[in-house]
Formats: structure tokens, C-alpha cells, sequence
């Protein structure tokens, strides 16, 4: 029998990190990846329906499988969100009044009530969020930063010419990407310094808890600096203006695989969108089915 | 042989992997035994990445073995119940570049950190911050001083004193010297010689310069990739270039240039390992000869 210690952050830090491969999702062009990705959240977001909600489930699921990328290491990353999203569900079913206005009482004790509504929301919300937690996963999971960072200033680039700063902007996003792994890695290693010296990070709570991290926000705040002033220091060593007139070594070029593979998305999506909208209670009929 | 029952420090076949269960899985310790008894100095030797710091880790519980037993002044760190704070207490670790870690601003109340944590009278600390200051060779009156004004050498040592605070038994160093000049070096030579006059104390050092090692350990143990592959006195460690050379590593400078006139063809007798003892083995020569 063997106790963990209490120390190792950065195993946390593995979900959502970048891991390398040679899947289709990791050959694909990182704006194909952003734009799916931002759709799959502002549909799931949009869908009302169990089975709309269901078949993007599906989806995410099948891009990642279809694509070689392996449903287990997304499922992983439902793992540690898993008990929030139980918590939200069963706060959804019993916490809202609205959803009881028309609706059949499925189960009932005392002052809690379960309606057919509440259980349709409770289970949308689960969905839901399934879907976003996988859809960041799969983007996160098979896109580089520097990757991500390239296909957010070609995004962006086309509003330049409305004054938008598309370089500096993910020169800004890429710098705090980097800069958290670092800063998790510092805070360890001082809370690991400190406990040497008797500090006791596990025990106590509330305002004690909060006094012992005090003595970690003075050496971080000092190692942030020195981090932020070596970056600064090398980024003007090597002669850096900003993005005017710069040319990159990786130009992505949008292949006919990143064509196909954008099309066969929003075929799917955009099937899944409106069937949520068709299927509506005359179609069905009956409100049994409607529910779905 | 000395019995395993009195080690300060033994550890048997301990494992350890960074990231365990997730593509970046990294195993840093593959079956490590080490053990460190009284009045010793034992170091630690090995090419970057070779788990030296993961090893040293294990030896006061930050890090808990994934397999295999620590067992520091009897107390198994693995077990779940075990009392780490008591372990702390009495195994001091001094990190690398420990000067990152000063927070206070004056250099007594960094000092007095480790005490205070353990919930000492105010007149028990004072001593203490005494006590350390003079270890690393300041007077008492430095404890007025700003942290923030003070040199890197000067921070390191009030850092290392305030780990000295705590009074352990066993003080763990890693690349203490890494960083400072011949004299600050020399200095730290000073603290622990003066740390280990106190009766009963230990200390286990990491460096990848192997001159301090040689000079300072009573027994090396050489880590590779997660692994003691070499382990003795420094005269038998460093008695296997062959071996230190094919894990990436070198002889100690004095052994080295023993070695090198032994290659030239002048009979000079094998096993120097500091500079005193390669000038006496070269003396010797000398007075072979007249």
C-alpha cells in the first residue's frame, strides 16, 4: 500500500495537452480544427433535443475514432469533469421551477419534484456538456501549440484591416500558453521547498489554508518577472518588431483533405442542426416521442 | 557490513514514473537501493535526467515511492499514515538554487520559517536562527539584513540556514555549489564540515561536478538512467573510468590527470581522488627516486 504525494501537479496538467501523433485529426489544418471545434460547442449549446444531443455525441466520437485518434484518450477526459456534470444534472432536474409549468411529475417526495421536463433538461445538460468537454478535448489533444497558434492569427488576420492586431494577439495567447506549465512547475517546486520546512499544505481549511499559500505568491510573483524579463530579453535579441512584414517557415496551406474533411463536418452538423428543428411536436404527434 | 536496522536512510527498490498512465509516462527511478548511515557523506552521482533529484526527493516524502520502501529514521515514507511532517523535521532538503526560495524580507524571519512551523517558543527559534547563521558563518546580527540586498552567495547560504533551523539529522543537498564562484564554493565546504561535526549527522549530496564529490563523499553511489550503477568508496568508484566514461561521465580532475601520466608512461600509483592526494601520489614518485 503506497500513498501519492501530495505534490504532483502537473499530473493533472496532462489532460487536454497536446499529444503528438500521426492521426488525420493531427494532419488536418489547425483552422479546420478551430472552426469544427467552435462548432461542435455553439451546436451542442444550440440543440434542445436528447437525440440531437446524442447523435453530436456520436459524432465527436466517430472523429475521433475515425480519425485514429482513439476514443479512449477523450473518454479520459470526461473522467475528472465526470462528478461536476452529475452534481449540475441532478441540480437541473430538481432546482428549476419553470420546468414543472406543463409537465407530467415523473417522481415526487416532499418538496422535490421530477417531471418528464426536468429529466429532458437534466440529461440535455449532461449532453451538452459531454460534447464540449470532448469537442476542447479533440482539439486540444491533436493540435500543437504552435499549431493553434498559427491557425488563430490566420483566423484573425483578415480583420487587420479593421485595426485587429492578429499577430500580437497570438503572440499574447501563445506567451500565456507557455507560460502556464512553467509557472505550475515553479509553484511545485517552492510548495515541495516549503513543505520541506514544515509548511503543511494538506491540512487545515478555509482562511488557514489560504495563510499557508501566502509565503508562494512573493517568490512566484519574483520568478514570474524573471521569466517574463529573460522573454522579453531574448524576444529583443532577436530582433523582434512585432508581425509587420514577417514570413514563417510553416505556411499551412488548406489541402483538399482539410476541404473534404470541413464538408464531411458540416454535412453531419448541419443534419444533426436541423433535424433538432424539424423534428418538432407536429411532426411527431405524440408527446411521448416529442420529448426525445 | 553494517546492519541495514541502522541506516538513517534506507531505501530498497524504488521505482518512480513522471506522469504515470498518460503517453508522457517517464520512468526517472528503476530500482533504486541506497542507504546512508551516521557521520556519513554519501553522494550521488550522474549525467542530467539521470533521477538524481527524484531520488533525493523520495528521501523526506515529497515524492512517495510507487514501488519498493524508504524508510527514513525508521519511519516507512510510503505508508499512507506516515507522520511526513516528522520526517521533515529531522531529513532537511536544500533544493537547487534554494536562493529562489527566499520570501521574507528580513533574513531572520526566513531563517526562522522552519522553526516557527514547528511550533517552538520564541526563544527556542532565536536560538535556532542563531545557531544556523553561525553554521553558515554570519553573526547573529544578520538576521537584520534585507533579503532582497543580498548577494547570491549570500542568499544561498541564508537559505541553506534556514533548513539548518530545523536541526535535522540528515541534510540533503542538491548541486548546492552549482552556480558559485571558487570561494563561495569553498565556503560551503566550511558549512557542511561544520554541519557534520555536530554528533550523529549525515549528509547526502547530489553534484554532477565530480571533483566536490570525490573530496567530500565517504561513499558515491553513480545514477543512471534511474539506476545505481556503480556504487563504493570514491577511491573504488573512480577506479572504473571505463564505466563513468560509457554513462557519460568523467573522472574527477585529479584522478583524470593521474590517469593521463599514467597513459604517458610515469609510474604514478592509481586512486587519487582530490588534489591533495594526486599531489602526494605524485610526491611519491619524487621521493622514489632520490
Amino acid at each position: 500500500m503506497t500513498a501519492r504525494s501530495e505534490f504532483e501537479f502537473s499530473v493533472k496538467l496532462s489532460i487536454g495537452q497536446f499529444v503528438p501523433g500521426s492521426s488525420l485529426l493531427h494532419m488536418l489544418d489547425p483552422r479546420v480544427k478551430i472552426v469544427v471545434c467552435v462548432m461542435l460547442i455553439v451546436s451542442a449549446v444550440l440543440v434542445g433535443r436528447i437525440f440531437a444531443v446524442t447523435l453530436l455525441f456520436v459524432l465527436v466520437v466517430s472523429v475521433l475514432v475515425g480519425t485514429g485518434v482513439g476514443a479512449g484518450l477523450a473518454f479520459r477526459a470526461l473522467r475528472p469533469v465526470a462528478p461536476f456534470l452529475a452534481v449540475l444534472a441532478v441540480i437541473q432536474m430538481f432546482a428549476i421551477p419553470q420546468l414543472r409549468e406543463n409537465a407530467v411529475i415523473v417522481w415526487e417526495w416532499r418538496f422535490l419534484h421530477m417531471t418528464d421536463r426536468s429529466i429532458v433538461s437534466g440529461v440535455l445538460l449532461i449532453g451538452r456538456f459531454a460534447v464540449i468537454v470532448m469537442a476542447l478535448h479533440l482539439f486540444s489533444v491533436t493540435t500543437s501549440t504552435n499549431q493553434l497558434i498559427h491557425g488563430v492569427e490566420q483566423l484573425v488576420r483578415p480583420l487587420e484591416k479593421i485595426g485587429v492586431p492578429a499577430h500580437e494577439l497570438a503572440m499574447v495567447v501563445h506567451i500565456s500558453l507557455r507560460f502556464l506549465p512553467i509557472l505550475l512547475f515553479e509553484t511545485e517546486k517552492l510548495m515541495m521547498a516549503q513543505a520541506s520546512r514544515g509548511a503543511d499544505f494538506g491540512k487545515g481549511r478555509g482562511v488557514r489554508r489560504l495563510r499557508r499559500l501566502f509565503p508562494l505568491f512573493v517568490p512566484m510573483f519574483l520568478i514570474s518577472l524573471r521569466h517574463a524579463e529573460a522573454i522579453a530579453e531574448s524576444m529583443e535579441s532577436r530582433c523582434y518588431t512585432g508581425g509587420r512584414g514577417r514570413t514563417s517557415r510553416l505556411r499551412p496551406r488548406l489541402k483538399r483533405a482539410d476541404y473534404l474533411a470541413i464538408g464531411a463536418f458540416i454535412a453531419a452538423d448541419g443534419a444533426i442542426l436541423a433535424a433538432n428543428y424539424l423534428f418538432s411536436e407536429a411532426v411527431w404527434g405524440s408527446r411521448a416521442l416529442c420529448i426525445l | 557490513m553494517r546492519n541495514h536496522k541502522d541506516a538513517l536512510l534506507a531505501i530498497e527498490g524504488v521505482y518512480h514514473s513522471y506522469l504515470p498512465g498518460t503517453p508522457f509516462e517517464r520512468r526517472s527511478l528503476d530500482g533504486v537501493d541506497l542507504s546512508v548511515y551516521e557521520k556519513e557523506t554519501v553522494g550521488i552521482i550522474g549525467p542530467s535526467g539521470s533521477g538524481k533529484t527524484t531520488l533525493l526527493f523520495h528521501c523526506n516524502g515529497l515524492l512517495r515511492p510507487q514501488r519498493g520502501t524508504v524508510r527514513a529514521f525508521g519511519i516507512p515514507i510510503g505508508e499512507p499514515g506516515a507522520e511526513l511532517r516528522d520526517i521533515r523535521r529531522r531529513v532537511g532538503c536544500v533544493f537547487q538554487s534554494p536562493e529562489d526560495q527566499v520570501f521574507e524580507r528580513y533574513v531572520g524571519d526566513d531563517i526562522a520559517f522552519g522553526p516557527r512551523n514547528m511550533g517552538l517558543a520564541v526563544e527556542t527559534v532565536r536560538e535556532r536562527v542563531r545557531g544556523a547563521l553561525a553554521t553558515v558563518g554570519y553573526p547573529f546580527s544578520f538576521k537584520d539584513r534585507l533579503t532582497s540586498r543580498l548577494s547570491l552567495g549570500e542568499k544561498r547560504r541564508v537559505a541553506i540556514a534556514g533548513v539548518l533551523a530545523m536541526d535535522p539529522r540528515l541534510l540533503l543537498l542538491d548541486e548546492p555549489t552549482a552556480g558559485l564562484d571558487p570561494e563561495a564554493r569553498r565556503d560551503l565546504f566550511e558549512i557542511i564540515d561544520r554541519f557534520k561535526r555536530r554528533s550523529g549527522r549525515a549528509v547526502l549530496m547530489v553534484s554532477h561536478r565530480m571533483e566536490e564529490i570525490a573530496e567530500l563523499s565517504d561513499r558515491i553511489y553513480v545514477l543512471v538512467r534511474g539506476r545505481v550503477v556503480l556504487q563504493g568508496t570514491a577511491r573504488g568508484v573512480f577506479s572504473r573510468p571505463d564505466l563513468l566514461s560509457e554513462n557519460g561521465l568523467s573522472l574527477p580532475a585529479p584522478a583524470q590527470t593521474v590517469r593521463l601520466l599514467q597513459e604517458r608512461g610515469i609510474p604514478v600509483r592509481s586512486g587519487a581522488c582530490s588534489v591533495q592526494e594526486a599531489a602526494d601520489t605524485i610526491e611519491e614518485l619524487f621521493r622514489d627516486r632520490t
